[in-house]
């Protein structure tokens, strides 16, 4: 006892040091539990409320900058809008399906970007829209352009966001002309380019085609846009497929949140049933591997 | 004694701070400096070993409520602050200030790679290549730390550590 008393006495610094990573390691296994998790979310209500201040103040100074794409874009949008509606008016077989899209429709929750990690250790967005505007996990977060993320963390007034080009992120992909369909994960190489995988050399696809979120999507809404195909080369099974992303994440500053999550029902089916009926799993974008 | 500690939980409560609001901007390759490390291995150079573990726990959760990744953040920086404690400089030292001065940076750049290994290992969130995943998230990150470093101790660290 008493060797054992000196050994400790001797070595405190170690036995302090296993003690501390001990709790560190409690703290990497238990990172997800309820009661931590509602202390890192209000850590990052802190960091984002401060980001915003930050955000706010550089934004004055650039309304000018920012006016002037707004109009651009409102210019762009109008032109779309004319041509869609003459589309509408020209096609009944289009009017049939966009009563049918009306028929589930999905409401947005505009957001502004305050906040953006993009470094060796965090790859992420803060949104100023948060559980009391209505933003839940697992929601799909788009631009007018295309696909941005997802939701991941939700606070009351702030939500965290895997954006596309992250290296766990993928989602269903499906080609507007010949309807492949492909599972779009990015690799890190360029900011503007991801892959779409899972493409067999059976199927057709070429390149300048768009590809649309597909209703296999656990989180995504069908239908919306993320990339441009910009060259397929055929591999061993698989063609290899670039996809030049339709947002630019370097000038991204607002957002809109679309209000739908996967559906419980889906989910079920696709994980298994849930023992607590809590079926949705979070932050896990490997559930999109079902391309 | 009490009013050295809390002096000192304060200064690293605002250099969290200001890691994640400011520092943590300059990012070059995907890599930023840690000015809280540098304080760390500061304190351990002072304090020793357990001293300097014990405040890069509290750095550590600091940075990971506001970070995020509380768990690894809270290892990577005890780990800094025990590695650093082997480069001690005792009260009325008789080594010189050159001395010291190797002691600072080594315990700077030894901190570092122990902390940003650790960090690196946990995450890769870029996807980038193994190498490439060492090089920025460890050797650059190494690498800047000792640059800010070296003007640290130049501007301010040289009087206090040449008074010890």
């Amino acid at each position: 006892m008493t060797k054992f008393l000196k050994f400790i006495t001797a070595n405190n610094a170690y036995m302090l040091l296993l003690v501390y990573c001990g709790i560190a390691g409690i703290l990497i296994v238990y990172q997800e539990a309820l009661s931590l998790k509602s202390l890192l979310s209000q850590g990052m209500e802190i960091r984002a409320g401060v980001s915003r201040r930050f955000s706010d103040l550089h934004q004055y100074f650039r309304l000018k900058e920012e006016n002037e794409r707004l109009t651009l874009q409102n210019a762009m949008l109008l032109a779309n809008a004319v041509t869609g509606s003459n589309a509408l008016r020209d096609s009944a077989r289009v009017n049939r399906m966009a009563v049918l899209v009306n028929r589930h429709p999905a409401g947005f929750t505009p957001a502004r970007i305050v906040e953006r990690r993009f470094n060796t250790t965090e790859n992420v967005l803060i949104l100023n829209a948060g559980s009391r505007q209505g933003v839940a996990e697992d929601m799909p977060v788009l631009t007018p352009d295309g696909l941005v993320g997802r939701v991941i963390r939700v606070t009351d007034n702030y939500s965290k966001v895997m954006p596309v080009i992250h290296s766990e992120f993928s989602v269903g992909v499906m080609s507007d002309s010949n309807m492949t369909q492909g599972l779009l994960r990015w690799d890190g190489k360029r900011e503007q380019t991801a892959q779409m995988n899972y493409v067999p050399l059976s199927s057709s696809i070429d390149a300048g085609e768009t590809l649309y979120t597909t209703d296999f999507s656990t989180f995504a809404l069908r239908g919306i846009p993320v990339g441009l195909v910009s060259k397929v080369a055929p591999g061993k099974q698989f063609f290899s497929v670039d996809v030049t992303l339709l947002v630019d994440f370097s000038s991204l500053t607002h957002v809109l949140v679309a209000d739908k999550t996967a559906d419980p029902e889906k989910m079920e089916l696709l994980l298994g049933p849930a023992p607590s009926g809590d079926a949705l799993p979070e932050e896990n974008p490997n559930q999109e591997e079902t391309p | 004694m009490i009013k050295d500690t809390v002096i000192r939980l304060v200064l690293l409560c605002a250099l969290c701070f200001a890691q994640q609001y400011a520092v943590s901007r300059l990012v070059v390759f995907g890599a930023f400096p840690d000015i809280v490390t540098i304080f760390i291995v500061y304190l351990s150079l002072r304090t020793g070993q357990k001293q300097g573990m014990t405040y890069g726990f509290a750095a550590g959760l600091g940075l990971g409520v506001l970070g995020g990744d509380i768990g690894i953040t809270t290892l990577a920086k005890t780990v800094e602050g025990f590695v650093a404690g082997y480069f001690l400089i005792p009260e009325n030292s008789h080594a010189s200030p050159s001395q010291k001065k190797r002691m600072f940076y080594k315990g700077v750049i030894l901190a570092s790679l122990c902390g940003r290994a650790i960090q690196a290992t946990a995450i890769n969130v870029l996807a980038l290549p193994l190498p490439w995943h060492i090089a920025y998230s460890v050797g650059l990150v190494t690498t800047f730390n000792l640059l800010v470093a070296v003007l640290v101790y130049q501007w301010h660290l040289k009087k206090i550590l040449a008074n010890t």
